[in-house]
């Protein structure tokens, strides 16, 4: 069954939850959008939080270092050798790990005309405890140091020295501050990445005066000896790394020659391998449990947000469902009002008993047609009704005089005469009853449809001519003068019966509501339309307006005591009116009372 | 017993009019609402067969106007109309019967004889005075037990007398009652018929019951009347 409330719950319903739908996904994606945002910023928080450690770490290894290297150097040695008269050479990087390990001068003493030349031990050699450095032991083979030049030599850790390579060079400039700290990552030989630190720290400031320097670097005399060099600690480590590089990787490209002889200073690389350092590790398990954490915080926040949304979408769904349901109820309200009406509606009342203006305007045309129709629906059952009553009454009557006619006969011996009347009263009845039947077929035949329309040639002057024979005795009788006008050779086309049937009753009336001396005139003449025009007029009793707007009711009579002749049953007008439709024809009627009536009938050539 | 029969159908009203007029009904007859109008409020009619659809004047508004003019001559209403609403409109309008045409003429006479019983209060079919007894369904008597023929004339004349019993009912009375519209005036025709009942009811039997109250008319002895010779 179709349902006005269902079909609009099921629209509803269907368009909120496709609304529901969208609008979810769109609050889920922004709210996604930013809980991961969140979440990647914890991650980052995490690994920043990891890297810091990390460095911090390295970078106190690597000032701890620092501090260990500067207290180990001694300078002693340079005093005695400039109360010499002596010329200093030296030739650097010659040993290994010679950098402030082992830093040796040449010292060729003028004797004379010749020169004797010893070695001193000039710088004190670098030591230092392994033990210093790594907190655990565990950490050793994990961290790998360099103190010395910025490209290495020096002191070198155990895991180098096992290894037997060099840190690559530090991102680090030859000139670069004092005390800077720069961090980055590289690639070991084993393929372990690891973190490195690399910072200079200076070593002791002292004040020199006059002596020379000449150093050799590769054999290339560089020296600069002016006495505006101070402090000078022996004097250049600038060590090319390829000295050193031990052949395990390419060499790399050679820095560019500087020294530094205000501030010598040290370079120190401390490199944590990332994996498997355990300092490293410690830290790595804490940020990865945060990330884990912030992993878990992610997936529930989600399903937080889902649930939520689920939540919101099945109550609203209901709230909709019982608003939508509610408002429908409220809405067809006027609907059942009308159906209340339109249930109280009985073949006695045929009132809509609802006050149209309180009706919104949706349903006011459709009750309005109701109601209309409803009246139409009256009228005709109204219509209906006194047809019945008067079909009743009008075979009834008849009736109950035949029967009661020969009741009254038969009660007791009558004389010959007497039967004889009493049949032929019975007989005039009898006539009348199928004359009536007659014309209540007929009604009822055109009134099923039955009543066929069967068009012939028709010559309009005889046809008239014989109706007039007929009635020219009956008008005598009444002393009516009836007269005929018909034109020569006029043919047309339509239905002779009905068409006779039509001349008949109008003459019969013309006759029947006439006065003694009147006349009863029969024109039928051509229309300008090939068709037929037909008048009977009569100088009769006439018919006042509310009665000519009646005549073609069934049974209605304008005189209802004239029926005793039979022929006016009240129907001839009726059949008149519908055969006229039936052949397409029109039937005009004027009329005054007390001076007769023309009834003007035009009918088309059928043909 | 005299009746108005409005019909305007003719030859219902011919066959009926000589069927009551059979039975000893003395019957006027009018044929349309006017006419009808006019002769109820002429004449003392026992009872009206009025049937409703009439030229000029319907039935429904006769009996309207009748009752609202305090005439209560008994109706009995004779219409086609056989529906349960147009009974019940007949008889809301103040009418006493109603009869669907069609209808058997016995039924109709039945009808007719109980309304005039129901016009004197009398609801036993038979009449008793003294040793006389009436029936009125029957339209037969006996005195003493023994049945009396009466001649229908006779007959009606004396349940006139013994629905008014105890009364003087004066000649005019009689006439207006026995005789109809069409009879013609004969001066001394009701005592002829009152000399012919007296013939058959009193000559033979006491105490006598037609008395005679002169210069009045005619009374059927009450039960209380001291006998007063004729």
């Amino acid at each position: 069954m179709n349902s006005i409330r269902r079909t609009l719950l099921l629209w509803v319903t269907l368009l909120f939850v496709s609304t529901t739908v969208a609008v979810g996904a769109i609050v889920y994606d922004s709210s996604q959008d930013a809980i991961k945002q969140k979440w990647a910023h914890s991650i980052n928080a995490a690994n920043q939080s990891y890297e810091e450690k990390r460095d911090e770490a390295l970078q106190e290894q690597a000032r701890l270092l620092g501090r260990t290297a500067q207290s180990q150097f001694n300078p002693d040695l340079l005093p005695a050798a400039h109360r010499a008269n002596q010329v200093f050479l030296m030739l650097n990087g010659f040993l290994p790990n010679s950098v402030l390990t082992n830093h040796y001068f040449f010292v060729s003493t003028r004797l004379g005309p010749t020169w004797s030349t010893r070695t001193l031990p000039l710088a004190t050699q670098l030591k230092i405890d392994e033990e210093i450095i790594h907190r655990e032991a565990e950490t050793a083979p994990h961290e790998f140091i360099q103190v010395g030049g910025i490209s290495g030599g020096g002191w070198v850790s155990a895991a180098l020295r096992a290894g037997n390579f060099v840190l690559p060079p530090p991102p680090i400039d030859e000139g670069s501050d004092i005390f800077e700290t720069r961090f980055d990552d590289i690639s070991l030989p084993n393929g372990k990445t690891a973190r490195r630190v690399t910072i200079r720290v200076p070593l002791t400031k002292f004040n020199t005066s006059t002596f020379a320097i000449i150093s050799f670097l590769g054999g290339r005399p560089v020296a600069a000896p002016t006495p505006a060099i101070k402090g000078a600690i022996g004097l250049a480590y600038v060590i090319p790394s390829r000295r050193f590089g031990g052949g395990t990787r390419p060499a790399p490209v050679p820095q560019p020659a500087a020294f530094d002889l205000t501030v010598p200073n040290l370079t120190i690389q401390c490199a944590w391998e990332e994996s498997g350092h355990p300092i490293l590790n410690d830290l790595q398990m804490k940020r990865d449990a945060q990330i884990q954490y912030a992993h878990q915080q992610l997936r529930a926040e989600l399903a937080h947000l889902r649930e939520r949304l689920a939540w919101l979408a099945g109550f609203s769904s209901v709230a909709l469902i019982l608003g939508v349901w509610f408002s429908i109820t409220v809405g067809l309200r006027p609907l059942n009002r009308v159906t209340e009406a339109v249930s109280q509606i009985t073949p006695k009342d045929f009132q809509l008993s609802v006050d149209i203006k309180k009706l919104p305007s949706e349903l006011q045309p459709v009750v309005d047609r109701l109601s209309h129709t409803l009246n139409q629906l009256q009228a005709a059952f109204t219509r209906e009704k006194r047809a019945a009553a008067d079909i009743s009454h009008e075979l009834r009557t008849p009736l109950a005089a035949l029967r009661t006619t020969l009741e009254v006969t038969l009660k007791k011996t009558r004389s010959p005469e007497q039967y004889q009347e009493a049949i032929q009263d019975a007989l005039t009845i009898a006539r009348s009853l199928s004359r009536l039947v007659d014309r209540m077929l007929k009604l009822a035949w055109i009134d099923a449809g039955s009543e066929e329309v069967r068009p012939e040639v028709v010559e309009i002057g005889p046809l008239v001519q014989e109706c007039a024979a007929v009635g020219k005795p009956l008008a005598e009788a009444q002393g009516i003068k009836l007269s005929c006008e018909t034109p020569n050779q006029m043919i047309i086309e339509t239905d002779p019966d009905k068409f006779r049937e039509i001349v008949m009753n109008l003459m019969h009336n013309a006759i029947e509501y006439n006065r003694p001396g009147g006349s009863v005139e029969l024109k039928a003449q051509k229309s300008s339309d090939g068709g037929l025009i037909l008048e009977v007029i009569d100088t009769g009793i006439g018919m006042s307006p509310e009665t000519k707007e009646k005549i073609f009711e069934r049974f209605f009579r304008a005189d209802p005591s004239r029926n005793a002749t039979g022929v006016h049953s009240g129907l001839g007008l009726a059949i008149v009116k519908e055969y006229v439709d039936r052949l397409g024809g029109r039937l005009n009627v004027e009329s005054e009372l007390g001076r007769g009536s023309r009834f003007r009938l035009e009918l088309p050539n059928a043909s | 017993m005299r009746l108005l029969l409005v019909e305007d159908n003719k030859p219902l009203a011919r066959a009926l009019r000589q069927g009551l007029e059979e039975e000893n009904f003395a019957v006027d007859w009018a044929e349309d609402g006017e006419e009808a109008d006019h002769k109820v409020r002429t004449t003392n009619y026992d009872a009206v067969i009025l049937d409703l659809m009439l030229p000029k004047k319907d039935g429904l508004t006769l009996l309207k106007g009748w009752r609202e003019s305090n005439i209560s001559t008994h109706v009995i209403v004779l219409t086609a109309r056989g529906s349960l609403d147009d009974k019940v409109k007949g008889l809301d309008s103040g009418a006493d019967d109603y009869l669907t045409k069609p209808f058997e003429l016995e039924e109709l006479l039945a009808r007719i004889r109980a309304l005039v019983r129901r016009k004197h209060q009398v609801k036993d079919p038979i009449l008793k005075i003294y040793d006389l007894e009436i029936d009125t369904a029957a339209r037969s008597i006996k005195r003493a037990g023994k049945p009396v023929h009466l001649t229908p004339k006779e007959y009606a004349l004396l349940e006139f007398l013994a629905f008014n019993r105890g009364k003087v009912v004066t000649r005019t009375m009689i006439w207006e009652h026995l005789w109809d519209e069409h009879d013609e005036s004969v001066s001394n025709v009701v005592d002829v018929y009152i000399r012919y009942l007296r013939n058959k009811i009193d000559r033979d039997f006491t105490p006598q019951l037609i008395l005679t109250k002169w210069g009045e008319g005619y009374m059927l002895r009450g039960d209380d009347e001291e006998e007063v010779s004729t």
